[in-house]
């Protein structure tokens, strides 16, 4: 049975939509003081910042801002130097990737996040935590200790799949998949893992403009849904569409948080993108 | 012939279950170990100490300690010893080295193991090695030469079938999916919540388990083990294994095992002598060499490839016709929400 087309999402901006996310609610990611060091350069300079439950943010700048650093070190892959990560109460800072991802806080990548030797539906469903069958003495016991559990798993992932477009692609490997389409992969897998949580590191980077598009209505289906979602992205049209508030860094540093069309006429982000002009 | 065909079948059955050992660390997790062989080796050993009995001053050949045990109980406790060492090795080189310098590390440890057992007498019989290893109810069966081969050829499969079924099971589980997706891409699982150094530890465990229990099988097939016989190359004639016959397949590791262990370095031994003996070992290492390059370069995925998993076709969804929005939603909605 052929999937049902999905009719196009009109995306809208920041101020046309309704305001996303529990108005009052206590962050669920509280970023305080955080700094990032290589050796003498600092990557990332004294950032904080808090995102409630259900709202989108995004993370601008230039290049070299440190936006993906300071990603990097919120999803445990980079070592803070100093400050915390506060997710759901719980510091994270400088625990590793796996411990952030079990409390609910997943990472996608910039590129190369996808396991390319297995196929789109198998990329799924690695993802899905505490599965039966996980575990060595659940793989000895066999399928008739983890088959239905799978199963279930399996259903979920084809509907997933299937509003990513995907589904006619679940038995190929992911290797074999266009860029953009190993990035809704990703974003499907990223799902699987029963997120609180996304951090995207440039969901659309490098991806054609048709499949952008897809990737940023999947991404507002989510946000409308209430999945918070902290993205750092250069397309600024889509960071509009997409984000209640934007973060601002140049340099390392966090030069303005708030709604981006207030942000565009602000004199130090105008500096910060267009060189001081 | 046919005690020469029986030996070269058993030489094949243990150069399987090694291969599946290494395929469970190399092929599916994509663990660099390349001190395989030294697992193998304490199999052999552990087996070999627990056959032997005590070490007497009369004995001609020294070992620390050594006891009998009727067999299973000897290839139990090799897999045993094995999966303890694997474990005592990853935690030594997993933990804090990425995976190329782990790959070092582990080569220089299996050299370092070889160099140890040769260096002091005492501990295995220094480099002449253990001799006279007695071989499970040989005494009790009186079956001559070749139906004695016939017996052990059978109990080897019924190890190697045991093997099979749990490496079987394991890659089909979705922990085996985990391992592959290890294997495939370890900074994108460790994202989605997985320990690495613990993924890779546990294959470290079984596939040093199995790997020892393929050293059992051996050494009370031959009756001796001496350092010689595991240098770190033998650990690349096992990767070659692996390579040719399609890693992460178990059948293709199989078919890999029997072409390269059994045709392919037994055949380089029926050359015609050329110069000095050594020339034909040196051969056999060479074509090898250029075996695991011919592969790598030109059939990667090995004779048999890894088998694609397939799912279900589509099945009538719930969610069918539902708006985007409310379906990623409800099929993304998670428990931890």
């Amino acid at each position: 049975m052929p999937d049902k087309p999905v009719a196009p999402q009109q995306p809208v901006s920041a101020a046309e939509r309704p305001a996303s996310g529990r108005q009052g609610a206590a962050p669920v990611l509280r970023v305080a003081e955080l700094t990032v060091r290589f050796g003498g350069v600092v990557a990332v300079d004294n950032v904080s910042f808090a995102v409630e439950p259900g709202v989108a943010v995004g993370l601008i700048g230039p290049n070299g801002a440190g936006k993906s650093t300071a990603l990097k070190a919120i999803g445990g892959e980079v070592k803070p130097t100093s400050g915390a990560v506060f997710f759901d109460e719980v510091d994270l800072a400088g625990r590793p990737p796996h411990v952030a991802a079990r409390h609910g806080l997943i990472r996608t990548f910039q590129l190369g996040g996808e396991f390319g030797r297995l196929t789109v539906m198998e990329n799924l469903l690695v993802a899905v935590p505490g599965l039966r069958g996980q575990t060595i003495w659940g793989a000895l016991a066999g399928k008739r200790w983890w088959g239905a559990a799978q199963q279930a798993e399996v259903r979920r992932a084809q509907e997933v799949l299937s509003r990513l477009d995907l589904r006619h692609k679940d038995n190929e490997y992911v290797r074999d998949l266009s860029g953009g389409q190993r990035k809704l992969v990703e974003i499907g897998r990223a799902l699987m893992a029963r997120p609180k949580m996304l951090l995207l590191d440039e969901p659309m980077a490098g991806v054609n403009r048709s499949l952008a598009r897809h990737i940023e209505e999947a991404l507002t289906a989510l946000r409308n849904d209430g999945l918070t979602l902290l993205l750092v992205e250069h397309e600024l049209g889509s960071v509009e569409r997409l984000c209640d508030r934007v973060i601002v860094m140049a340099q390392g540093r966090q030069i303005a948080d708030g709604d981006i069309g207030q942000l565009r006429s602000r004199q130090e982000v105008l500096s910060a993108y267009l060189g001081g002009r | 012939m046919d005690y020469y065909l029986l030996t070269m079948c058993v030489y094949v059955v243990v150069g399987i279950v090694a291969c599946w050992g290494l395929n469970l660390q190399f092929g599916e997790a994509g663990v660099l170990n390349f001190a395989y062989i030294v697992f193998v080796a304490a199999g052999a050993y552990t087996t070999s100490l627990l056959s032997l009995g005590p070490h007497t001053s009369a004995s001609y050949q020294h070992y620390f300690w050594g006891t009998t045990l009727p067999w299973p109980l000897p290839w139990l406790a090799a897999g045993v010893v094995g999966g303890v060492l694997g474990l005592l090795v990853g935690l030594l080189v997993l933990r804090r080295l990425r995976g190329d310098y782990q790959a070092m590390v582990l080569l220089v440890v299996s050299m370092m193991c070889t160099y140890l057992v040769s260096a002091d007498p005492g501990l295995l019989n220094g480099g002449i090695g253990l001799s006279d290893i007695p071989a499970p109810y040989k005494n009790l069966l009186h079956t001559g030469q070749v139906g004695y081969e016939v017996f052990y050829l059978g109990l080897s499969i019924l190890a190697a079938l045991v093997v099979f079924e749990a490496l079987r099971r394991l890659n089909a589980s979705p922990l085996g999916r985990t391992l592959r997706a290890v294997r495939e891409n370890e900074q994108a699982a460790e994202a989605i919540g997985y320990n690495i150094a613990a993924m890779k530890l546990l294959v470290m465990v079984i596939g040093g388990a199995v790997a020892a229990v393929a050293g059992a099988i051996e050494v009370e097939f031959i009756g001796a083990w001496a350092p010689a016989g595991w240098t770190y190359p033998e650990t690349f004639g096992l990767f070659a294994a692996v390579i040719v016959g399609g890693r992460g397949n178990l059948g293709g590791v199989a078919v890999g095992a029997f072409l390269v262990q059994g045709l392919f370095l037994e055949g380089t031994v029926l050359l015609p002598h050329i110069g000095s003996p050594q020339v034909i070992g040196a051969i056999q290492w060479m074509s090898l060499a250029a075996l695991i390059l011919l592969f790598l370069w030109f059939r990667p995925q090995g004779v048999i490839p890894e088998r694609r998993r397939r799912f279900g076709e589509i099945e009538a969804g719930s969610l069918d016709g539902a708006l985007p929005a409310q379906a990623l939603a409800r099929a993304g909605r998670g428990s931890r929400a």
